[in-house]
């Protein structure tokens, strides 16, 4: 997980490989971090993303949270079709992608 | 007499007496499993009413396996503890030995008046509420008289030449008599049915008293054998109880036949010396040996109930269901005060919301997912607290609701229909995916479905707990009707030939639809998160 573009319009994090549980116990904190004290919209790049796990995707819905707090948005970019379908089977495609 | 006479009149004698045993025993039980068990398990908690219960329930039921099994079922039902029930097994085995007595003392006709009467209200009685007594008391008479025939048709029997040949056998032997007492606890279920049998033998002179009392002071090895095949399935708390017994049976018979080899050895005059003192009939000794080999435990265990009880502890501990069945909030005590009972009851439903997750573990298949409960374990665990949340509300209910706590106690009331449907649910939906051979083709779709799910769980669970608006929000996002979506689902997935396997189309629409319907209920428990927001 790196940022890869952050300015005033966006900020913008990749992410790569899987986003299982180990990831996210590895990660969250690091993630968090990031996050906090933004001046602009977010936007997590998936393009190397293969799997996508239930605490992947909580992490997320908190990051979320974290940044509408901060009065911006967060959005999911370049998704595969993998990605998309756990997104459509939890009802969230339209909130994040 | 014959011999067909003879023989004939013993096998009416049996016949009649094993008869009076199942009428007592089936009579007594639909006692036990009424009212008996309810007293039973509040006055064990003071030691002199338990070792009463103890008593009476051995004299009623002459069995303190019947017992043992009874004791099993409260503890199970977490109605006694393991630590109150011990006095209660120990006085049990007392208990048996008041039929013994009934027995050896020579009450022909007032068992002849007893068959009389207890037939005659046996007879006609149609349903009344003493029926149980009225089964109980011919059930006695109908022992008592079959006990009779059977030992008037002993005696001739004695005399024939073969039986006395098949017991001289035995006369000089303390093994062989050993093992006739083990042989027949091992086809006998009534310790004080082989003492009446025992008693017969040495009527008919067949039997000696140092037979007799060796063959009941070791009929308990045989009990321990048959308690130990019989309780092969029991775990945890329940085998305590099984094992207390067989410590009490195996060092009782043990103690005793030291201390009677001692005595054969070197002629001194201990327990078989009292047992000959106590009276000159041999049957009347019979019910004396048997009384001393079933008082012996109450004097040597009695002291030893503590370190017998973690002794007990460490042999059998609980299993993780059980320690899963353990209300962790509600309480006896937590009742007197209405509002804080409301907050605990919910914090006892939260926890077995929060096992919902780990159920799905079982099935995820993401590397690194620690199993650390078996979802068979969860669910049976959750029935049981599910109960004895539904009973404790049950208690709320009849005491006076404030408006507010009103409220409350329906929208409890409401997350407990929705619990228990959710354990079934996710219960069906993790067994169908554990036992089904899943392939290539649907794959992606359980992982896809099993990550939602958990995902739905842990989402739900924060919103539970935080009661925040934007947890609330999502969870009302990723909770929406599944219908349409998973109508697409079971559309694409059943055109394609290739991709599914014709074993796995059932499949896949039993578990489409357990997946939509959960979704739906979580949908529903989110419903149950709103009011206090907006409170």
């Amino acid at each position: 997980m790196k940022v890869v573009e952050s300015d005033e319009k966006l900020v913008r994090i990749s992410f790569s490989g899987k986003l299982d549980s180990a990831y996210v116990s590895n990660n969250d904190i690091k993630f968090f971090a990031l996050l906090n004290g933004i001046e602009a919209p977010v936007v997590l790049d998936f393009l190397e993303v293969s799997f996508l796990g239930s605490l992947g995707i909580r992490m997320i819905l908190m990051g979320l949270k974290e940044v509408q707090r901060q009065g911006f948005t967060l959005k999911i970019a370049n998704a595969g079709p993998n990605i998309r379908n756990v997104f459509e089977m939890t009802s969230l495609g339209d909130l994040l992608i | 007499m014959n011999n067909i006479e003879t023989f004939a009149t013993m096998v009416a004698g049996i016949g009649l007496f094993f008869s009076g045993i199942k009428i007592l025993s089936s009579s007594m039980k639909n006692l036990a499993s009424q009212k008996l068990r309810l007293l039973i398990a509040k006055w064990t908690q003071n030691p002199f009413l338990a070792a009463f219960w103890g008593f009476a329930s051995g004299a009623i039921t002459q069995s303190s396996s019947n017992t043992i099994f009874i004791l099993v079922g409260l503890v199970h039902g977490r109605l006694i503890s393991v630590r109150n029930s011990l006095p209660v097994i120990i006085w049990s085995n007392v208990g048996t030995t008041l039929l013994i007595f009934l027995v050896a003392f020579n009450l022909k006709l007032a068992i002849l008046i007893l068959v009389g009467f207890g037939g005659i209200f046996y007879g006609f009685d149609k349903g009344s509420r003493r029926e149980t007594m009225y089964n109980a008391l011919f059930g006695i008479s109908i022992l008592l008289f079959g006990f009779q025939l059977l030992k008037s048709g002993s005696q001739p029997f004695a005399q024939m030449e073969f039986i006395r040949g098949m017991f001289l056998y035995s006369k000089d032997s303390f093994i062989v008599s050993v093992l006739i007492g083990i042989f027949l606890r091992l086809i006998i279920h009534s310790s004080a049915t082989i003492a009446v049998l025992i008693m017969t033998l040495s009527h008919a002179g067949l039997i000696g008293l140092d037979q007799v009392i060796l063959m009941i002071v070791s009929m308990s090895f045989g009990e321990a054998i048959v308690l130990g095949l019989m309780s092969s399935n029991l775990k945890g708390v329940s085998k305590q109880i099984i094992i207390f017994k067989v410590i009490e049976s195996v060092s009782t018979s043990l103690l005793l036949l030291i201390v009677l080899s001692v005595e054969f050895h070197w002629d001194i005059p201990i327990i078989r010396q009292l047992i000959s003192l106590s009276s000159s009939n041999i049957e009347q000794q019979t019910a004396f040996a048997f009384l001393i080999f079933r008082t012996a435990p109450v004097l040597f265990l009695s002291f030893l109930y503590n370190p017998i009880y973690t002794l007990l502890v460490r042999l059998s501990p609980p299993t993780s269901e059980e320690d899963l069945s353990k209300t962790s909030f509600i309480s006896e005590q937590s009742l007197s005060d209405i509002t804080t009972a409301l907050i605990l009851a919910e914090n006892e439903q939260v926890r077995i919301f929060e096992r919902f997750a780990r159920s799905i573990d079982n099935v995820r298949t993401e590397e690194g997912v620690e199993l650390v409960l078996d979802f068979t374990v969860i669910h049976n665990s959750n029935i049981f607290l599910l109960k004895e949340i539904d009973l404790y509300l049950k208690r709320i209910i009849n005491s006076n609701l404030s408006r507010s706590n009103s409220e409350v106690y329906v929208l409890l009331q409401n997350r407990q229909t929705l619990l228990k449907s959710i354990d079934e649910t996710i219960f069906n939906f993790v067994s169908m995916i554990d036992s089904h051979q899943i392939t290539d083709g649907l794959n992606n779709l359980i992982q896809n479905s099993t990550e939602s799910l958990h995902v739905n769980f842990i989402t739900a669970l924060e919103a539970t707990n935080s009661k925040e608006q934007f947890d609330i929000e999502i969870l009302l996002q990723i909770t929406q009707d599944k219908g349409p979506l998973m109508e697409q689902v079971r559309k694409f997935h059943l055109s394609d030939s290739q991709m599914i396997k014709p074993a796995d189309k059932s499949f896949l629409l039993d578990m489409t639809d357990h997946y939509q319907r959960t979704v739906w209920l979580l949908n529903s428990w989110t419903k149950t998160i709103r009011p206090e927001l907006e409170e």
